[in-house]
C-alpha cells in the first residue's frame, strides 16, 4: 500500500480528482442549502402575509370577524393551503386544531407521519392565541428529489474525477517514463539514444532537448576517446612494422649472440606491443557492429571440449588443473573463432592470473532455454567492486600488474559476447572467479 | 622457386624480396595492380604474393581476375586490415592470408607450404605418410615408428599429421595453430610448445634419430635427414 502511494502516477491521479470530487461536491451542498433556505423564507413569507392580513380584520372588527375570514379561507381552498388554528382562554383550539403554544413568534411544529409545519403564533386580546403554520412537505419533497439527483451525479461525477485524473497523469509520466527509457539506454552504453519530442514545444520538450544537447556531447566525447586509442594502434601499425622489418633485417646478420638473443628479445617486446593494438582494433571493430559476422551454429560444448584439450598440456606445465565439469548440448548461431578466442581468453586469463594447484572448470549448458557457459576457477578472484572495471580496457587490479597480459583479454571476451547478444558476468566462486557467458534463448 | 610480388609499399617490398633472394628464391615485382595482373598473366610462377591494397587494380579484384582466367597459381594475401570480414573475403580467392606487420620467416614458410602442397596435389589424400621410420595411416589412424605402434591423442594425430604432410618445410606456430585447432587469433599461452612437447615425447624417446625439429626463429619442421 505504501508502496502505492510512492507512485507519481497515483499520488496525481487522486490529487486531480480529489481537487475535482471536493469542488463539486461543495457546489452540490451550496445549492442544496440555498434552494432549502430560499424555499423556507417563501413559505414563511406567505404565513407572514396571512397573519398581517387576518390581524387588519381582527383589528377593525374584532374576534368573530377572524372567526369568519378562516373559515372562509378553509373552504375556499381545502387542498393546498396554509394551516390555521385559534386556541381560546380555556386552550380551546379551533379550526386545525394544533397547540399554538404560549410564546409568541416563529416555531416549528413536528408531526409524525406527515411534513413539519412553520407556526407563526400571535398573541390576540382576551387571551386568544393566533396561529398560521405552512406546511413543509414540498421543501422535503423537493430537497429529497435534490439529494437523490446529487447522489445519482456525484458517483459518476467521483469516477470521472478518478478517470480523468489517471489519464492527466498517465500522459504525464509516459512522457517521463519515455526520458527514464532513454536515458537507461544511455546508461547502458546505447549511446546513441536520444529522447524524443513532440514538438508542442512544452517543458518536457525543451527538458528533452537540453538532455538531447547533453547527450550529443557525451557521444562526441566518448567517440573521440575512442577513436584515439583505435586511431593510435591504426596508425602505429605501419612505422611498428618498418621497426619490426629493420630488427628483423639486422637479426639476419652475422652478429654475436649476446646481441642476437637483444634484439630478437626486441622483437618480441615488439610483437607483444603489435597483439595488444590487434586486439584493441579488433575490440573496435566489434564494438561499433561494423563487420558483418556470419553466424553458423557452433555446439558449445564441442568447442570447450576443443579449446580444454587445446590448453590442457600448458595448464598442466603450469601446475594447474584445467578440465571439463559438466557440459551438456548447446547450440549457438555465433562466429566460431570469436567464440573460441573468448573461452581462450577466459582460460587464459584464469591461468595468469593465478598460481598453481589452481583448478579451472569450464561447463556448458542449458538455463531457461538460454545456452550458458561458465568458466570457474578456485584462485584469487576478484574484488566484487572490480567486477565491472576489469571488463574496460587497460583495467587491471594492482595485484596483478606485474603479471603478463595486455589488460585487454576479459575486454575482448565482453566484446565478442556483446557481439552476440550474450551477457558475460562475473561472480565469486568462493574462493575464486566465475564468469558466465549467457546466449540468449533460441527463438526458433 | 619464382614468386611474383605485388606490394605498392616500397620499404615491405624490398624486406621481401631481400629475403627470399637472400635464400635463393626469384621474385618479380609490381608496384600496382595493373602492372601484377599483367605479370601474372605472361609468366609462370610458384606463388602470387599480393598485397589487399593496391594502386589500380586492388588486390582482391587483382586475384579475382585471374581467377576467373583460369589461373590456379596459389596465391597470399598480405593486408594491413586485419578485419574479420575481410579475412573471410580474402580467403575466398587467396589460399592463405597474412596480417601486415608479419615475420618473414612466417611469409616464406607459409610460401613454402602453399607451393609445395600444389606441386604434389596428391598429398592430402595419400593414406599413409611416411618421415625416415615413422609411418602414419590415415586410414586406419595408427602411427607406427621403426614398427612399433605409438598412441596418439586426436590432436596429436592431427599436429603429426600436417607436420607428415609437410615434411621437410618450415610450419610456424600460427600455421598450426590455424591448421591443427583451427585458431585465427593468437593465445599468449604456449598451446603449440607444449602440444610439440608431448608429442615429441612419444614419437623420439628412446628413437635413433629426433624427427621432429625445432626451427630457431621460425617453427617445427619434421625430417629424416640428420
Amino acid at each position: 500500500m505504501n508502496r502505492l502511494f510512492k507512485s507519481t502516477g497515483v499520488r496525481l491521479t487522486l490529487l486531480a480528482a480529489g481537487v475535482f470530487i471536493a469542488g463539486m461536491l461543495a457546489i452540490n451542498l451550496l445549492v442544496y442549502f440555498n434552494v432549502r433556505d430560499d424555499m423556507e423564507d417563501q413559505l414563511r413569507d406567505q404565513v407572514s402575509a396571512e397573519t398581517r392580513q387576518l390581524l387588519g380584520d381582527y383589528r377593525d372588527d374584532g374576534i368573530d370577524e377572524l372567526r369568519h375570514d378562516i373559515s372562509e379561507r378553509l373552504e375556499r381552498n381545502p387542498g393546498a393551503r396554509l394551516q390555521y388554528t385559534l386556541q381560546n382562554p380555556a386552550g380551546v383550539t379551533l379550526f386545525d386544531r394544533f397547540a399554538t403554544g404560549s410564546e409568541p413568534g416563529w416555531s416549528r411544529v413536528r408531526r409524525d407521519g406527515a411534513g413539519d409545519l412553520i407556526l407563526l403564533t400571535t398573541p390576540l386580546e382576551d387571551g386568544y392565541w393566533l396561529g398560521i403554520a405552512a406546511d413543509t412537505r414540498s421543501i422535503r419533497e423537493t430537497t429529497a428529489a435534490l439529494r437523490h439527483t446529487m447522489l445519482f451525479v456525484t458517483l459518476p461525477i467521483i469516477l470521472l474525477g478518478i478517470i480523468s485524473g489517471a489519464l492527466v497523469s498517465r500522459r504525464f509520466l509516459r512522457r517521463v517514463e519515455r526520458l527514464k527509457r532513454t536515458a537507461d539506454q544511455v546508461g547502458q552504453g546505447e549511446l546513441s539514444a536520444r529522447m524524443q519530442t513532440t514538438g508542442s514545444g512544452d517543458e518536457f520538450d525543451g527538458l528533452a532537448i537540453t538532455i538531447n544537447r547533453m547527450l550529443d556531447r557525451i557521444e562526441g566525447l566518448v567517440h573521440d576517446m575512442r577513436h584515439v586509442s583505435t586511431n593510435i594502434a591504426h596508425d602505429m601499425r605501419t612505422p611498428l612494422g618498418r621497426l619490426r622489418q629493420r630488427l628483423e633485417d639486422i637479426a639476419r646478420q652475422q652478429l654475436d649472440h649476446g646481441t642476437r638473443t637483444r634484439i630478437e628479445e626486441a622483437i618480441v617486446l615488439l610483437d607483444e606491443t603489435l597483439g595488444t593494438f590487434a586486439s584493441l582494433l579488433r575490440i573496435a571493430e566489434l564494438d561499433s557492429g561494423q563487420a558483418a559476422l556470419q553466424y553458423k551454429p557452433v555446439a558449445l560444448e564441442k568447442l570447450l571440449s576443443e579449446i580444454v584439450t587445446a590448453y590442457e598440456p600448458a595448464a598442466t606445465e603450469c601446475h594447474q588443473h584445467l578440465k571439463l565439469k559438466d557440459t551438456k548440448p548447446a547450440t549457438i548461431p555465433g562466429d566460431r573463432q570469436l567464440l573460441a578466442q573468448l573461452i581462450s581468453n577466459l582460460i587464459e586469463n584464469a591461468m595468469t592470473h593465478n598460481g598453481a594447484g589452481t583448478h579451472i572448470e569450464l561447463s556448458c549448458g542449458s538455463e531457461n532455454g538460454q545456452p550458458v557457459m561458465v568458466v570457474r576457477d578456485d584462485g584469487t578472484g576478484i574484488p566484487p567492486n572490480e567486477w565491472e572495471n576489469v571488463l574496460k580496457p587497460f583495467h587491471r587490479l594492482d595485484k596483478s600488474r606485474t603479471s603478463r597480459g595486455s589488460g585487454l583479454g576479459l575486454s575482448l571476451a565482453a566484446s565478442i559476447a556483446a557481439r552476440h547478444e550474450a551477457s558475460l558476468a562475473l561472480s565469486d566462486s568462493r574462493p575464486g572467479l566465475t564468469v558466465t557467458v549467457r546466449f540468449p534463448a533460441e527463438t526458433s | 622457386m619464382r614468386l611474383l610480388l605485388v606490394e605498392d609499399d616500397r620499404d615491405t617490398a624490398d624486406y621481401i624480396i631481400r629475403g627470399f633472394r637472400e635464400a635463393g628464391d626469384v621474385v618479380d615485382h609490381a608496384a600496382d595492380g595493373r602492372d601484377g595482373l599483367m605479370l601474372a598473366t605472361d609468366s609462370t610462377y610458384d606463388a602470387l604474393i599480393i598485397d589487399r591494397m593496391l594502386p589500380q587494380t586492388d588486390g582482391l579484384k587483382l586475384l579475382t581476375m585471374l581467377r576467373a582466367g583460369g589461373n590456379e597459381i596459389p596465391a597470399i594475401f598480405l593486408t594491413a586490415v586485419d578485419g574479420i570480414e575481410d579475412r573471410v573475403e580474402g580467403l575466398e580467392v587467396a589460399e592463405d592470408y597474412l596480417v601486415k606487420p608479419f615475420a618473414f620467416a612466417e611469409l616464406k614458410a607459409r610460401v613454402g607450404v602453399l607451393v609445395r602442397s600444389t606441386r604434389s596435389a596428391g598429398t592430402t589424400t595419400d593414406t599413409s605418410l611416411q618421415t625416415g621410420d615413422l609411418q602414419m595411416d590415415r586410414l586406419k589412424r595408427s602411427v607406427t615408428r621403426a614398427g612399433k605402434q605409438i598412441d596418439l591423442q586426436p590432436t596429436e594425430f592431427r599436429l603429426l599429421e600436417y607436420l607428415m604432410r609437410n615434411k621437410g618445410k618450415v610450419v610456424t606456430r600460427t600455421m598450426l595453430l590455424e591448421n591443427v585447432w583451427d585458431f585465427n587469433f593468437d593465445p599468449r599461452t604456449n598451446i603449440v610448445e607444449t602440444h610439440i612437447s608431448r608429442l615429441r615425447s612419444k614419437i623420439d624417446r628412446g628413437a635413433d634419430a629426433e624427427l621432429i625439429k625445432t626451427i630457431r626463429g621460425a617453427g617445427y619442421m619434421i625430417d629424416d635427414h640428420e
